[in-house]
């Protein structure tokens, strides 16, 4: 398959007022794409387009609402003349908690976020991808496979998003269309800093020093992770990964989960890693 | 095959959609074992009379796993009745009334599956881990082969039972420090209603063309609660039913890739999809 050649296309990406979403709109727009900057915030959503440039607009929407979505859809088409390109980008990571202490309302509201937002975005956009050959991104996790230990609501929805992509992209096929799934690590974002770095004196990224390799705790800037849609999407890939270890990881899945799965289950200092985090969820709730 | 570790004799358990099917046979199983089983079913009158069915120490309970009060209410009812609750399987789950593209299935439908499926799951696990967690109990969860294969057509399944395997493994690590434990269990097909009114709809015999006969193999639902009780009484991470499809299980990072790539130039793959597109989108208009 040719290189698919954003220049003139025009894309909307969710959650793009900062982080991934932001640095991937810059950078189709420094291809020649059209870019719509959707967000919660109208008002930020507007300031970052006009940081992108001329061919960006701002635009506010809530994506766990399909009535949002479809408008935003609606006023890109009505703007730029069609949609090429969606990338359903918007997502929340909530605090370190297991999923017996973890709040239901901040469980559920990960997962209409993170899940129901990806494919409300999915299906707005869909009639115009597909009629137009184009693309939907879909942003997974290394939580769509490793273990969601003290991230309950965040794998699960990653888990989800990945599924949701992988049986897109066959049914886009006879459309000429395409999905994708972008396996991000940790990323240098609001959202991980906010989960792991300011909530609770940096507990989750201590945490994740006693229960992971310090290889595979390697932050890249949301600029390497714009980069790397921006990539996958000149390529169609099926799939990218950043860092790219996690490919290999991802490749061997299967086999590896299993193993790391029972390691983390008879850990002690894992063990003292949940207690840790399960005396704080009562600390929140008190 | 190694000795039981964990003894049903005496123990407490509740099984959600047990009125028929794999729930209905994992509780009289437990039943024969020892075990005091609570059927939980959308009606409870079909409840009472599969727990009639099961024998003495069995109870009918209805309610709707999409309904938290309702999940909270029933445990609190098992435990008033048996004194506590052991073991809980979260077996309730639904598909789509007919294969669809994510492009043509409702809004409406597609939430239907992943609230029962998913959010149901989750539920049940909220309402029993208190119990679970105090007796050192175990949770089961029951997910599906459709966690690693690709959910074309199928998609809000697909999606649900990837979030169930990801809840219940983070959920195996944040109780091993309790001493209790989850496990999530794997099927392919069972000769239940759900599986019948999937084969019955008009496109499945092309569905299933499409997968080698190996796969298709379908078991009765008394095997697949044999296979589920003896995943409990061994405290096993993951329960797979027919049991080859572990295989497919550990090599999915490398498989998964390769079969969504094969879908994607199939060409019966694609006229399916097609079809699956336009006529589901025509009932729509009419």
């Amino acid at each position: 398959m040719g290189r698919y050649e954003l220049n003139g296309k025009v894309a909307l990406v969710t959650g793009a007022a900062r982080g991934i979403g932001f640095e991937t709109a810059r950078q189709l727009h420094l291809r020649g794409a059209s870019v719509a900057v959707l967000d919660l915030d109208a008002e930020e959503a507007r300031e970052a387009a006009e940081r992108i440039g001329p061919r960006a607009i701002g635009l506010g929407g809530d994506v766990t609402d399909a009535g949002a979505t479809m408008r935003a859809v609606a006023e890109v088409v009505e703007r730029f003349g069609g949609l090429d390109i969606a990338v359903a980008n918007a997502g929340i990571a909530p605090p370190v908690a297991s999923a017996r202490t973890v709040a239901p309302e901040q469980w559920r509201r990960v997962l209409e976020i993170n899940l129901i937002g990806a494919w409300e975005t999915a299906r707005a956009a869909l009639p115009q991808v597909a009629e137009r050959g184009g693309q939907i991104v879909f942003i997974g996790s290394i939580y769509s496979y490793s273990n969601g230990l003290l991230a309950s609501p965040y794998a699960v929805s990653k888990a989800g998003v990945e599924a949701l992509g992988r049986a897109l992209r066959a049914e886009l096929a006879g459309h000429g269309a395409s999905a994708s799934v972008v396996y991000f690590g940790w990323v240098e974002t609001d959202l991980v800093r906010n989960s792991l770095d300011r909530d609770a004196d940096g507990f989750g990224a201590r945490a994740l020093r006693e229960i992971l390799p310090g290889f595979l705790l390697r932050r890249i800037a949301p600029e390497e992770a714009g980069a790397t849609i921006v990539r996958a999407l000149e390529a169609r890939a099926p799939r990218a990964f950043a860092p790219g270890v996690w490919r290999y990881i991802s490749a061997f899945r299967g086999l590896l989960n299993p193993l790391l799965d029972r390691r983390f289950e008879k850990d002690q200092r894992v063990a003292a890693i949940v207690a840790e985090a399960e005396g704080l969820a009562s600390e929140r709730r008190a | 095959m190694p000795a039981p570790i964990y003894d049903l004799n005496g123990k407490v358990a509740l099984v959600t959609g047990a009125a028929r099917g794999i729930g209905f046979e994992t509780a009289r199983q437990m039943h024969l074992r020892g075990a005091s089983v609570a059927v939980l079913d959308l009606d409870a009158e079909e409840a009472r009379e599969a727990a009639e069915r099961i024998g003495p120490r069995a109870i009918g309970l209805g309610g709707d796993v999409t309904d938290q009060n309702a999940m909270l209410a029933a445990v609190a009812e098992v435990v008033e009745k048996f004194g506590g609750l052991d073991v809980a399987v979260a077996n309730a789950g639904i598909a789509q009334k007919q294969f669809a593209t994510v492009r043509a299935i409702s809004g409406e439908e597609w939430e239907r599956v992943f609230e029962v499926d998913l959010l149901g799951v989750w539920r049940t696990v909220r309402a029993a881990l208190p119990q679970i967690v105090e007796r050192q109990g175990q949770m089961v969860v029951v997910s599906s082969v459709y966690a690693f294969a690709n959910g074309m057509g199928n998609s809000p399944y697909a999606v649900a039972k990837a979030g169930v395997e990801m809840l219940g493994r983070g959920l195996r690590v944040e109780l091993a420090p309790h001493g209790a434990s989850a496990s999530v269990a794997y099927f392919g097909w069972v000769d239940t209603k759900l599986v019948q009114d999937a084969f019955e709809q008009e496109d499945s015999h092309r569905i299933r063309e499409l997968s080698p006969d190996f796969l298709l193999k379908r078991i009765t639902p008394d095997e697949a609660g044999a296979g589920l009780v003896r995943g409990i009484e061994q405290r096993a991470p993951r329960i797979f039913v027919p049991k080859w499809w572990r295989y497919v299980s550990a090599l999915r990072g490398i498989v998964n890739p390769l079969l969504d790539r094969r879908m994607e130039s199939d060409a019966k793959t694609q006229a399916l999809i097609r079809d699956l597109d336009a006529k589901t989108v025509d009932a729509g208009k009419g």
